[in-house]
Formats: structure tokens, sequence, C-alpha cells
């Protein structure tokens, strides 16, 4: 019995990570009706920056071609709005974000890269510093990469919009391969920062509750908290539901459309990076590949509870986390099935309620 | 009796002759083919040239048109999107492999190898008979009480479980009530028994092969055989899933090609996670006196073969039905359009060919690692379809040519003058002079994007970046980029070559009389 509940304490902790993933598939799907492949990789970015904020090697500055290569897309991308019948007004408008998305970064990169060096090694403000780092870069990028690859393709056929998801996943793992950005090599990740991380929270008999189980606990469920009160109590996130209620009834509601949608990649990235951060402490070796499994599992986890629903989400991704702690633990040769374990409930999910556990029937009208 | 043919192509058109000539570019092309794959393989050739590199890139080539034409068929002619190709080609590589490497040695035992096939058919046939019996017996079980089934399904597999979990402790002799361990138990005796028996008969029946057709039969029966599994393994996947729509039906997919993955590295015939190595090359069946075919004359006539048959299927009155069954379900159902069947149709023919590939790809490989096969492999060929333009087999052919080349050229980018300009000049030149309108914006984006990879080339040597390191990261930008500036695909749709016209009216001779026409 101890040991049964030591494998659901670790089951609990690793669902929850996967549900912070899941939320992002299923708030995307829920608004678009896109599977954003890239999510994954939203997420190795988070655990990828945590560990240089961490460990303080990011630079104050970008090399001064890089900014020239961005001011030139810019200008280029500014022209081209032009071009396309629009007036200098609309194109600033347009261009805009962008413009203060480079300069927030340029600001962000500087104080960043002349600070982070300076903090301690273990201490709860450099955990923070860390997470609030993370978060606001993966945010950027969730943003970046609605406006740029899916918001074009809006109106064309969907699976053109999941060619270039996979794109930009390529895009981030490749990317993030290369030598010059993160090495392909698997890096060690200084979990130590997060204080006394290494004693157990708390000892029963043989059950031990370890902090860092308790830690992405903790830190899950607060942010499960936020994203509620976010959903269900603000205006933006009633908006946000109206969208994923019927969109187009939405905007002829008067809901400005790309905002919520560029608001929902951006709570949606903000989560996969603290997931990022969370996973990488738990398990403190990170490289550029490791969005894969888990982003694959959050989005069976996603489709398991009901795809576009949050509640189900974290349901499926909590239900994920146990049943393959389980198989692990209990089967024979347990290990190898690990990773079937998701696709073979995803395949039966899908056959016996297509709708997932908490998603509702969709009746087809001619 | 007039044929469906006579009404609806035109007179002229109609008579063996015109049948003869219409289908005889295929036949010819394939012994074309055969004829230039062998000369390539040919040691007097190999010896002249040393072109491994290049060989490779061909014959990878090859399978990617294979393999996107075929997943054509099922994204793009019946519109059900599959994320799980690579499992088929799994299938049909590992159980061509098998037999290949088990009773064929060096491809000199054609008549085992077909009975092995036939001894698993008729094992997968004994297993499915029993399957569907239990299946129509819970269906039936409906007529009692809606809530029958879900309880007798429960109920058989607390069976099954407690089953195989008590039976493990009798270790000599099982009771007889253990039903489920003797069932499964008789179908691996049937198996085993199918082809150890039926082995004997197959080595007999070489016999009567001449010796010089020997390793082409072996071949053939590799090939089909795995595909065929492949085809099976479709149909059993696709019967269920294809219940499924859209975005549902690509993660059932998805997720089907990861368990066939798992459940190949699970079974330790098939090398398990090691997977297959050491299998026979087609190359080494060369003897002095045996009809050789090379592995490139084998690769691309199953190339044009399948290009053939999809293309006839396409284009054919049942590749209409699948296609309308594409455009709206309910439309075409109520047309009286077997939806179901001309789904699993399409999904089982592409499964089929996919097992082509994957039986030509282990015999020239020579090893198969079931690690390779992954869920990324599937995306590849769903991109290079997508990017040919739904629907269209020679834009797949020509994604396919073109995302096999352009990674492997990123790998030792060289300059596109002048050659590659010349290429485009004379294609565009052709093109042009056919329809300088339609093809004046193409010409001037290859044009640019010629431009666009010499001025790469030439930034990367001035600034020392090694463009190799770059290779996936340009790839996946030009995919995005393709996909934002050009969303229908390269050929969007069309093809590039000619297509049968619709019939001119006054053809088809009509017992009404001539409708008054629209002013």
């Amino acid at each position: 019995m101890p040991e049964f509940i030591q494998q659901m304490i670790n089951g609990l902790s690793i669902g929850s990570i996967y549900a912070l993933i899941a939320v992002g598939y299923t708030m995307v799907y829920g608004v678009l009706q896109l599977i954003n492949f890239a999510h994954g990789d939203v997420f190795m970015v988070g655990a990828m920056v945590s560990l240089y904020v961490a460990t303080g090697r990011v630079p104050p500055t970008m090399p001064w071609w890089m900014h020239g290569i961005i001011l030139v897309i810019l200008l280029l991308g500014w022209t081209a709005i032009l071009v396309s019948r629009k007036s200098a007004r609309a194109a600033l408008a347009e261009i805009l974000p962008f413009v203060g998305i480079y300069v927030v970064l340029a600001i962000g990169l500087w104080l960043v890269g002349t600070t982070s060096h300076k903090l301690p090694k273990t201490a709860w403000i450099t955990s923070i510093y860390v997470l609030i780092v993370a978060v606001s870069t993966c945010g950027a990028l969730g943003f970046l990469i609605e406006r740029l690859a899916y918001r074009p393709l809006r109106d064309k056929p969907r699976i053109n919009s999941l060619i270039t998801a996979i794109g930009i996943s390529l895009l981030l793992e490749f990317g993030g391969q290369h030598r010059s950005v993160f090495t392909p090599t698997p890096q060690a990740f200084p979990a130590e920062m997060v204080p006394n991380l290494a004693q157990p929270l708390i000892q029963a008999g043989n059950i031990v509750v370890s902090r860092v189980d308790a830690l992405i606990l903790v830190v899950t469920v607060g942010l499960m908290i936020g994203l509620t009160w976010i959903v269900m109590k603000t205006r933006t996130g009633l908006a946000l539901r109206a969208v994923s209620f019927r969109f187009d009834t939405a905007a002829l509601m008067g809901i400005n459309i790309n905002r919520i949608i560029s608001f929902t990649f951006v709570l949606g990235s903000v989560l996969a990076a603290a997931a990022g951060l969370l996973y990488a402490i738990k398990y403190p070796s990170v490289q550029p590949l490791m969005g894969q499994q888990p982003g694959v599992k959050a989005f069976v986890a996603a489709v398991f509870g009901g795809i576009g629903n949050i509640g189900g989400a974290v349901l499926g991704a909590v239900t994920l986390g146990l049943v393959e702690t389980l198989v692990t633990g209990y089967l024979p040769n347990g290990s190898q099935y690990k990773d079937a374990i998701a696709f073979v409930i995803l395949i039966v999910i899908l056959l016996v309620k297509p709708s997932g556990l908490l998603g509702k029937n969709v009746i087809e009208k001619v | 009796m007039s044929s469906k043919r006579s009404e609806i192509l035109p007179p002229r058109w109609n008579g063996w002759l015109s049948t003869l000539l219409c289908n005889l570019p295929i036949p010819l092309l394939i012994l074309l083919m055969m004829w230039i794959g062998t000369y390539a393989d040919s040691r007097e050739f190999l010896r002249q040239h040393d072109l491994g590199w290049h060989r490779n890139v061909v014959a990878d080539a090859g399978y990617a048109i294979i393999l996107a034409v075929s997943l054509q068929l099922i994204n793009g002619f019946s519109g059900q999107f599959s994320l799980g190709h690579i499992g088929f080609m799994m299938v049909g590589g590992f159980l061509a492999a098998y037999p290949v490497k088990a009773y064929s040695a060096k491809y000199t035992d054609p008549g085992a190898m077909l009975m092995f096939f036939i001894a698993l058919f008729i094992t997968t046939a004994v297993l499915g008979v029993v399957l569907y019996l239990v299946f129509i017996t819970i269906r039936w079980s409906r007529r009692f009480h809606a809530s029958v089934p879900s309880i007798l399904i429960a109920g058989l597999f607390i069976w099954l479980m407690v089953d195989f979990a008590l039976a493990q402790h009798h270790k000599d002799a099982v009771p007889w009530y253990f039903l489920w361990t003797h069932g499964v138990n008789g179908i691996g005796n049937l198996f085993t028994y199918l082809t150890e028996h039926g082995t004997v008969f197959g080595t007999k029946l070489t016999g009567y092969i001449p010796s010089s057709l020997r390793s082409a039969t072996s071949i053939l029966v590799a090939i089909v055989g795995g595909a065929t599994c492949a085809g099976g393994v479709g149909f059993i996947v696709g019967l269920p899933a294809l219940r499924l729509r859209g975005d549902y039906l690509a993660i059932a997919t998805l997720g089907m090609g990861e368990i066939i993955n798992r459940v190949i590295i699970l079974t330790p015939a098939l090398g398990g996670a090691l997977g297959l190595t050491g299998i026979p090359r087609i190359r080494d069946t060369t003897a002095a006196k045996e009809a050789y075919l090379g592995e490139f004359a084998w690769l691309y006539a199953m190339v044009i073969i399948t290009v053939a048959v999809i293309w006839r299927l396409a284009y054919s009155a049942k590749g209409r039905a699948i296609m309308a069954v594409r455009e709206d379900e309910i439309a075409a159902k109520a047309v009286g359009i077997d939806a179901t069947h001309h789904k699993v149709v399409a999904f089982v023919i592409g499964a089929f060919f996919a097992g082509v590939a994957g039986a030509l790809y282990a015999m020239q490989k020579t090893s198969l690692d079931p690690k390779s096969f992954t869920m990324t492999r599937s995306i590849e060929i769903v991109v290079m379809v997508t990017l040919g333009g739904l629907g269209s087999i020679s834009g797949a052919v020509l994604a396919a040519v073109l995302l096999t080349i352009l990674p492997e050229q990123l790998r030792e980018p060289r300059s596109a003058w002048p050659w590659g300009f010349i290429v485009v000049g004379i294609i565009f030149a052709l093109l042009l002079s056919l329809n300088w309108r339609r093809h004046l914006s193409s010409f001037l984006v290859c044009v640019g994007l010629l431009i666009l990879w010499q001025a790469m080339i030439f930034a990367a040597e001035q600034y020392g970046v090694k463009l190799p390191d770059l290779r996936m990261v340009i790839y996946s930008l030009m995919l995005v980029l393709m996909m934002l500036l050009r969303p229908q695909g390269l050929l969007g749709g069309r093809e590039l070559w000619f297509k049968r016209r619709a019939p001119r009216r006054e053809a088809a001779p009509t017992e009404e009389p001539p409708q008054p026409a629209m002013v």
C-alpha cells in the first residue's frame, strides 16, 4: 500500500505538468479548432530559457547584425502591408505590436543579461526571477507564432495551419539544436536554485513527499486557480469563452477576435513555460528535443478529457499521469509500455467516446 | 447492350485498339524503367561511376514518391486525414523482410515464402472469423437490453484477464476450461503447423520454377505479400477509425501508427527493439545465370505501377465516388454512394502501396530499425502531399522529389549557376510558350527562389556560416513560407499533365431531344 500511495504521488506530479501543457492545447483548439503542434516546443523553450537565466549565461545584447535583420524585416513587413492597399496608419497599427515586442525584448535582454549572473545560486528570488523571465519570453513567442504562422492562414483549409504548425515545431527543434542557440547535447539544469530541494517535505514511514512534487503541485494548482479566475471572472475571459462557443457570432457581438486569439496563445504559452521550468526541476536534464514526448502526451490528455474543455484537459492529464506511473510500476516490463499507454488510451477513447470524457457531443447538421 | 465506356467516351475512343493505345504507355514506361534501373545497378556501371550518395537520394525519392502518391489517395482524394502512414510502411517492410530472412535466404525459395504468407493469411482469417463471431454476438445481445453489450464486453475483458493471469500458474498442463489461453495457444500452434508443413511443400513448389526466375519471383512474392499484410492492417485499422472525422481521425491514425510501432518492437520474431538486420539485398541475388533486375528496376517499376494504379483509380467512376464522399458525405450518401465502402477502399489501397514501399525499403537497406519509423516520418509524407497540392497526383510526385532532394542538397549546398538556371529556363521556355499568362507568375517565383538560393550561398561564404548546420532550419522555414505564400500547394489540386477531357455532347447519343440553349 505505501508503494501504491508513493506511485500515486509521482503520477499526480507528472500529471499536473501534463495538465499545464494540455490546457494550452485545449484552449487553442477550443478557439481555433487547430492542433498547435508547436506547443510542445514552446514548453522546451521555456525550459531552455530557464536554464540560461538560472546559470547566468544570457548575453546582455544581441549581435549588431541581428538588430539589423530584425529592423529590415520590420521595414519590409510594413512596406508589404502598405502595398496591400492599406493606409500608412493601418499599416503602422499592424506592425506596432512587433516593434513593441522587439523593443521590450531588447530592453529585457539587457536587463536580464546584466542582472542574472549576480543572483544568488540558491534562493526563492532566483526561482521566481527565472520563472518570470521564462514566462514572458514564451508569452512573446506564443504571440509571434500565432501572428506570423497561423493568422495569415485562418481562412484557409485547416490542414495548412497544421503544416505551418509542424514547420514551426521543426524550426524550434532544429533551430534550438544549432550550436549557437542551445546546442544539441543534454545539459544539467541547476535544480538546486530552489532552496532545500533535496530534503523530503513529509516522510511518513515509506511514503515520501519530495519537495519537487509538492512544488509542482502547488504551482500547478496556483496557476490553475489563476486561469480559472481569468476565464470565468474577467471580461477577456468572457470574450474567450464566447469566441470558443461560436467564432463568427462572437465577432458580430463586437469582440475583437484577433486580440482574443492572441491572448489565448499567450496564456497557453505562459502555462507551457511554467511547465517547462517545473519539468526541468523534476528531471534536471534539458535538451532541444525534450518537448516532443510531453507535448504528445499532453495532447493525448487534452483529447482524453474532451478537447476544447479546460477542466477536461486537467482531468485527462492527471489521469494519464496516474495511469502511466501505475503501468510502469506494476506491469511486468511496464516501462516498455509506458509511452504506448498514452496512445492506447487515445484510441480507446476515440472509438468509444470521441468527444472525450467531459466533451460535448456535437450533433451534425446537414 | 452498350457498355459504360461507350456512354462516357466518344465513339472514336471506343474499341480494343484505342484501349490498348491508351494504356500502352504504362507497360512501356515500366519496361523502360526496368531497363534503365538494371543498367544503373549493373557491375560495369557501378565500377565506372562512384555515385553512392546520389544513388541513395534517387532511391529515397522513389520511396517518397510511392508513399506520397498512396497517401494522396487517402488524404487528397478521399479526404480522410491520415497521420499514420509510416505504420503501414513498417508493416510491409517487416512482414516482407521476415520471410525473406527466414525462408528464402539470397532469394532462392519463393515457394516457401509464398506458403509462409498463405499460412499467415489463413491464421489471420481464422482469428478474424472468431473475433467477428464474438463481435456479432455482442451486437446481437443488444436486443435484450441496451446495456447488455457493454456488460458483455466488460465481462469478456475480465474473463480474458483472469484466464491469462491464472493460466500462468499451471506450468505443465493447463486445464481445459482456460478457453482463452487454449484459444491463443491454438492459433499460435495452427500458425506454426501451417508454416512448418507449408514451407516444406513450398520448397517442392520452388522446384517447378525455372531457376533463372527464382530470385525475381521471390522478390515479387515478398513485395506483394508484405503489401497485402499492410493492406490488411489498413483494413483492420481503417474500418473502426474511419467512423471518425477530421482532426479526430488524424489523431487516431497518429496513435495507430505509434501502436503499430510498439507492437513490432514488442514482437521478438521481428527483432524486438533492435529491428531486423542482415536482410538479403536485392543486389546480392546476382548470379551469372539468373535473369537479373537491379534494385532500381524494382523500385521504379513499382513507382510507376503505384502512380498508374492510383491515377486510374482516382480518375475512374470509383474515384469520382471517392471524391464525392470527400466533398460532402451526406450528399454522397443521398445519391446512393456507400461512403464507408469508398473510404475503406481508398484507405486499404493507400496502405497497400505504403507496404510496397516498405518491402522495397527493407530489401534495399538490409536493416530495419523500428526507432526510425516515427511520427515525424508520417508527418513528412503529409507535408509532401500538402505541398504538392491536395488531390493532385503529379503534385505529390513533384513534392516528394523536391523534399527528398532539397534537404540533401542543403548538406552540400552548391551553386545553382549555371545549371539550375538553365534547367528552369528550358522548362519554363516550354511552359511559357504554351501559356505564358498562366505560368508567368510561377516562372518569376522560380527565378526569385534561385536568386535567393545564390544569395544564401554567397552570404554563407562571406560570413563563414556553415549551411549544413542550418539544413533543417532552412527546410522548416521554407515549409512555413511555402504554406504562407502558396497555401493550395504547388499544383493546387490540378494535374501537371493531361487529363481526359469531358466528352463532347454530340458524342453520347441521348434519347431525349436536345435541350434548347440558354440565352
